[in-house]
C-alpha cells in the first residue's frame, strides 16, 4: 500500500467518522436507531445548495447555517413524533424512521428533482502537496472539520453538566426525571445535535461529490458500519472507526478496484458484528 | 457493568451436603451435622497479608484471616473499610495486589475465576448483578449448572422456596426489587453447592420477620458444616449467628474477637458503632412544629390509590405534611412505602384521589416538573448513575440551571455530611463502595436543596456512624423548614426523629398518629402485622414476629 493510498483513505476516513457520530449518538442515548440518517446528511447538502447553488455562497459558510436549519427540523420530529413512538411498542420507533427516509427522499424529488447535484467550489477539485504526497483539499477540510466537530461533542458530553444530564438521561431515563430532567428535551436535544452533525457532513460530501435524493442510503449503511466498528459511548471511538474504515475502503480499491469499495465495508460491519459485538474500540469499563 | 464474574458463571463443587436441610436446628458448631452426612462439606480458609490498591486508593492492606472448616466468622467496619473487598479477592472477583488466599490445600489467589467457584466459593453480593433477560429460575439454574453432582431441579426448587423466591420464579429477574434480587444472589451462591460461601449484607433492608427468616436462612446453611463468612452492619445478625468477629478500618485490621468484645471495644465504638443510642431516643426530638394553620401544608395526598397491572399497591392512602414536619412510613416489605414515594413522585400513577404540594394540584403533573417544585426524591436502591463520576452525580442533583457557584455551595454542604464524597469527586460512582453509594445517592438528592424530601429506606447498607451522621443531618435541614417524608426499617431512629408516625401494611394504614405510641413492640407490632398477640420474646428494636398464615415478604408480590 503506498503513502497516497493511506492518506485518502486516513482523509476519506473523516468523513464517515462525522456521519457515523450523529448515528452513534442517537443509538447511544435514546436506544433508537435512526434509520432517515442518511436523510438528514442529505437534506444538509440540499439546504446548503439554496445558497451556495442560487446565491453562490461559499460552502463553507452556508455549513453552519444547513447545520442549524437540519437541527431546527429535527427537533420537533423527535419530540413530537420520535418520542411518544419510544414510549409504545419496540419496533415503532424503527419503522418510524424509515417512513421519515421515505417521506424525505420523495420531498427532496419534489423539489429539486433527481438531477444529480454538488456544491460547486473552488477547493472541489484542487489538490494540495503535503510532504510530497498529492492531497484533495476537500478532503483535508473535511478531516479538519471533522476533528474539531468531534472534540466539541466530547467535550459537551463529558465536561458540562447539559452533557452529564444526556449522559443520565441515557443510563436511566426514570431516575433523570426524578432529579428534574426534562427527557424528552435531552432526547430531542441530542437528536437535533446529531442531525447537525449529519448536515456538516452532507455539506462537506457535496461538495467531495455529487448527490441525489436518494444518496442518502450507502451514507447510512457507511454510518451503520462505523458504528458498528465503534461501539457505543465513545467518540474517540467513532473517529478511529471511521478512519479504520476509509483506509480500509482505501487499500481495497487499490488492490480489487472500484467495484469492490462497498463490499468490503459491508464484509467489515459483519465480521466485526461477529467477532466483537460492543465494537472494536469500545472500553470495557464504560456502560 | 455486566462483567461476568465467579459468581455469575459458577461451577459447583464441594461437599455432598444437601443445601436445603430442613429449618429448625440450629447448632452453632457445625461438626455435628457435618459429620452425619459423612464429609465435612466445608473447607478453612487462609488470608494471608492481604492487600488491594486500586489506583490511589488502598482498599485493603495486610489482611491476615484463618477461619476454620465449617466455623462462621463475620468481618465489620465503616463504610469503604475494605469488607466487601475482602470478599471479592477471595472469590476471585478482583486480585490481590499482595497476598495469598488459601481454600484448604488450594491456592486460590492464582487459580481462574471458574476454578475458584469449582473449588467451592461463592460469593452473595452487596450489589446484586442478576442475569439481565433470565427468569429467577434460569439464574439459578445457571449457578448449578456445573456443579458435581449437578444440582438437580428438585434441588433449585427447594433453593428457591428457602429463599422465598418460589412464587417469583417464573419472572424475568429484572423484574425483582432490591430486596428479592438479594435473595437471588443467596439462591444463586447456594445452588453451586459451596464449601465456603460469603454473604455481602444480605440482611440489610430486612425487617421483623424477614430478618429472623434470612438469620435462620444463614444458620441452616452453616448447620450443615459449610464455612460462613459474612459480613453486615446490623448488629443483631452478627450476634446471633457468629462467634468471631473482624473488624477492618482503611482497610487494616483493627480488631478480632467475640461479638460481646467487639461491641464494648471503645476504639470500635468510635470508628464504627458510634454513640447512636443518644440520637435514637425519642426525647431527643424536640417539639419544633408549630401546630400550624392548612397554609403551612406543603404535601397533601386525599385517598390516593396506586398500583401495578391488576394489583392495588397503595389503598386510599391520605396525609398532610406540613413544612418543617418529618413524617416517617413504616411497614414490612411489601406494604406499599415504595410505591406510596413513587406516587408523590410521580413515577407511579395515582388511580385514584389527589396529590397536592406546595399550593398546587400534582396529580398528573410529569415527574420532572414535580422535581422542579421542589420536592426531591432519594429512591430506594441508590440509582445512582454507576457510569458517571461522583462530583457529576452530585451535580445532576441541582438544577441544569442553577448558577457555578450555588452548586458548589450545595455541594460543599453535601461534602460536609459525607466528606467521602469530596475525597472521591472524579472515581466512577460504580466503583465505590456499597455504603458510599448510598452516601452518593442521600447527598445527590440534597442537592436540590428541597422544600419537601422523599426518602426511601436511606440508611439502607450505612455502617451506624455513618447513620448518626445522616440523622443529625436530617435533623438539621429539617430545622431549616425542610419537610420530611421518611421511609425506613430502622424503626427506632425514624421514631426517634419524626412528629407523626404512619404503618402500611398490604397497602392500607394500619396506624396513623404519634411516634411515641409505636414505641411499644405490642403496638408496632400489631401495626405492622395486624395481630396484637406477640408481646412475647425478642425485645431487640425491631418487631418480633407472629406466626401468621401467610409470610408477608410472599404477600403481594414485592412492592415495598
Ligand atoms: N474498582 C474500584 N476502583 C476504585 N476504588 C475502589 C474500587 N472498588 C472499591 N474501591 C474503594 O475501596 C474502598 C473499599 O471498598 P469496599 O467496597 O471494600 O468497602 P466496604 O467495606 O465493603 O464498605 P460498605 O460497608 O460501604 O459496603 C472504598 O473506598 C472504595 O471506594
Ligand atoms: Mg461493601
Amino acid at each position: 500500500m503506498t503513502l497516497d493510498v493511506l492518506a485518502a483513505g486516513i482523509l476519506s476516513g473523516g468523513l464517515y467518522a462525522l456521519i457515523g457520530l450523529g448515528i452513534s449518538l442517537v443509538f447511544g442515548v435514546l436506544g433508537l436507531m435512526n434509520l432517515a440518517h442518511g436523510e438528514l446528511v442529505i437534506a444538509g447538502a440540499y439546504l446548503a445548495s439554496l445558497l451556495v447553488v442560487d446565491s453562490g455562497w461559499d460552502p463553507l459558510l452556508a455549513l453552519p447555517l444547513a447545520m442549524a436549519g437540519v437541527a431546527l427540523i429535527a427537533y420537533p420530529l423527535q419530540r413530537y413524533l420520535l418520542t411518544p413512538l419510544l414510549r409504545g411498542d419496540k419496533s415503532a420507533p424503527l419503522v418510524g424512521t424509515f417512513g421519515l427516509s421515505l417521506l424525505a427522499q420523495a420531498l427532496f424529488q419534489g423539489v429539486f428533482g433527481t438531477h444529480p447535484k454538488s456544491l460547486p467550489a473552488s477547493y472541489a477539485d484542487s489538490g494540495i502537496s503535503v510532504l510530497g504526497l498529492r492531497i484533495q483539499t476537500i478532503y483535508l477540510i473535511a478531516f479538519a472539520l471533522t476533528t474539531v466537530l468531534c472534540a466539541a461533542t466530547h467535550l459537551v458530553l463529558t465536561r458540562t453538566r447539559a452533557g452529564s444530564a444526556v449522559r443520565a438521561a441515557s443510563a436511566d431515563p426514570a431516575t433523570a426525571a426524578v432529579l428534574g430532567i426534562n427527557v424528552s428535551t435531552v432526547y430531542a436535544m441530542t437528536f437535533a445535535g446529531a442531525a447537525a452533525l449529519a448536515a456538516a457532513g452532507g455539506v462537506l460530501t457535496g461538495v467531495a461529490q455529487s448527490f441525489t435524493p436518494t444518496s442518502g442510503l450507502p451514507l447510512l449503511l457507511t454510518g451503520m458500519a462505523v458504528m458498528a466498528l465503534a461501539g457505543i459511548g465513545s467518540v474517540g471511538g467513532v473517529l478511529l472507526a471511521g478512519i479504520a474504515l476509509g483506509v480500509l475502503q482505501s487499500a481495497s480499491v487499490q488492490l480489487f478496484g472500484g467495484g469492490m469499495r462497498d463490499v468490503v465495508v459491508y464484509l467489515a460491519f459483519f465480521l466485526v458484528l461477529a467477532v466483537r459485538p460492543q465494537g472494536l474500540f469500545r472500553k470495557a469499563a464504560t456502560g | 457493568m455486566n462483567r461476568l464474574d465467579a459468581e455469575t458463571t459458577p461451577h459447583a463443587g464441594g461437599g455432598d451436603a444437601d443445601v436445603s436441610s430442613p429449618p429448625g436446628a440450629e447448632p452453632r458448631t457445625a461438626a455435628s451435622s457435618a459429620t452425619l452426612r459423612g464429609t465435612s462439606p466445608g473447607a478453612p480458609l487462609q488470608v494471608r497479608g492481604l492487600a488491594k490498591r486500586f489506583g490511589g486508593v488502598t482498599a485493603l492492606d495486610g489482611v491476615d484471616l484463618s477461619v476454620a472448616s465449617g466455623e462462621a466468622v463475620a468481618v465489620i467496619g465503616p463504610n469503604g473499610a475494605g469488607k466487601s473487598t475482602l470478599l471479592k479477592l477471595i472469590s476471585g472477583v478482583h486480585r490481590p495486589t499482595e497476598g495469598e488466599v488459601w481454600l484448604g490445600k488450594q491456592r486460590l489467589d492464582r487459580m481462574p475465576v471458574h476454578r475458584i467457584t469449582r473449588t467451592g466459593v461463592a460469593l452473595a453480593h452487596q450489589v446484586p448483578r442478576p442475569f439481565h433477560g433470565l427468569t429467577v429460575r434460569d439464574n439459578v439454574r445457571i449457578g448449578a449448572m456445573a456443579g458435581r453432582p449437578h444440582l438437580h431441579s428438585d434441588g433449585i426448587d427447594e433453593i428457591l422456596a428457602q429463599c422465598r423466591l418460589d412464587i417469583k420464579a417464573s419472572r424475568p429477574a429484572d423484574s425483582l426489587r432490591v430486596l428479592d434480587l438479594k435473595r437471588l444472589e443467596v439462591a444463586r451462591a447456594l445452588a453451586t453447592r459451596p464449601r465456603l460461601l460469603m454473604f455481602d449484607e444480605v440482611a440489610a433492608g430486612l425487617v421483623g420477620r424477614e430478618l429472623d427468616e434470612a438469620i435462620d436462612l444463614i444458620r441452616q446453611v452453616h448447620a450443615q458444616g459449610i464455612t460462613v463468612l459474612l459480613v453486615e452492619h446490623i448488629e443483631r445478625v452478627v450476634r446471633e449467628l457468629v462467634d468471631r468477629v473482624l473488624v477492618l478500618n482503611w482497610g487494616r485490621p483493627m480488631a478480632e474477637g467475640a461479638p460481646a468484645e467487639i461491641a464494648a471495644n471503645e476504639e470500635v465504638r468510635a470508628v464504627y458503632l458510634g454513640d447512636g443510642d443518644e440520637t435514637r431516643t425519642p426525647a431527643a426530638r424536640r417539639a419544633a412544629t408549630p401546630t400550624a394553620s392548612d397554609a403551612a401544608v406543603v404535601l397533601a395526598l386525599e385517598s390516593v390509590s396506586a398500583g401495578y397491572g391488576d394489583m392495588l399497591a397503595l389503598r386510599d392512602f391520605s396525609v398532610r405534611v406540613q413544612a418543617g414536619q418529618i413524617v416517617t412510613v413504616l411497614g414490612a416489605n411489601g406494604a406499599g412505602k415504595s410505591t406510596l414515594c413513587a406516587t408523590i413522585m410521580g413515577a407511579v400513577e395515582a388511580r385514584s384521589g389527589s396529590v397536592h404540594a406546595l399550593g398546587q394540584d400534582i396529580t398528573g403533573m410529569a415527574t420532572h416538573h414535580r422535581a422542579r417544585l421542589g420536592i426531591a426524591h432519594c429512591q430506594e436502591g441508590r440509582r445512582i448513575f454507576t457510569g458517571l463520576t461522583v462530583a457529576e452525580n452530585l451535580m445532576l442533583g441541582a438544577p441544569l440551571a442553577l448558577a457555578r457557584d450555588e452548586v458548589r455551595g450545595r455541594m460543599e454542604r453535601v461534602h460536609a455530611i459525607f466528606p467521602v464524597l469530596a475525597e472521591r469527586a472524579d472515581q466512577p460512582a460504580g466503583t465505590m463502595s456499597g455504603g458510599q453509594q448510598q452516601m452518593l445517592a442521600v447527598g445527590r438528592a440534597l442537592m436540590a436543596d428541597p422544600q419537601v424530601l422523599i426518602c426511601d429506606e436511606i440508611s439502607l447498607g450505612l455502617a451506624p456512624v455513618a447513620i448518626d451522621a445522616l440523622y443529625r443531618a436530617l435533623a438539621e435541614i429539617n430545622s431549616q423548614g425542610v419537610a420530611i417524608v421518611l421511609v425506613e426499617q430502622n424503626v427506632k431512629r425514624a421514631l426517634g426523629i419524626a412528629d407523626h408516625a404512619v404503618v402500611l401494611s398490604r397497602g392500607r394504614v394500619s396506624y396513623s398518629g404519634s411516634p411515641e405510641a409505636l414505641l411499644s413492640d405490642q403496638a408496632l407490632d400489631a401495626a405492622y402485622f395486624g395481630t396484637a398477640d406477640a408481646a412475647s420474646a425478642a425485645g431487640s428494636s425491631p418487631p418480633p414476629v407472629p406466626s401468621a398464615p401467610h409470610p408477608l415478604s410472599a404477600s403481594e408480590g414485592d412492592l415495598s
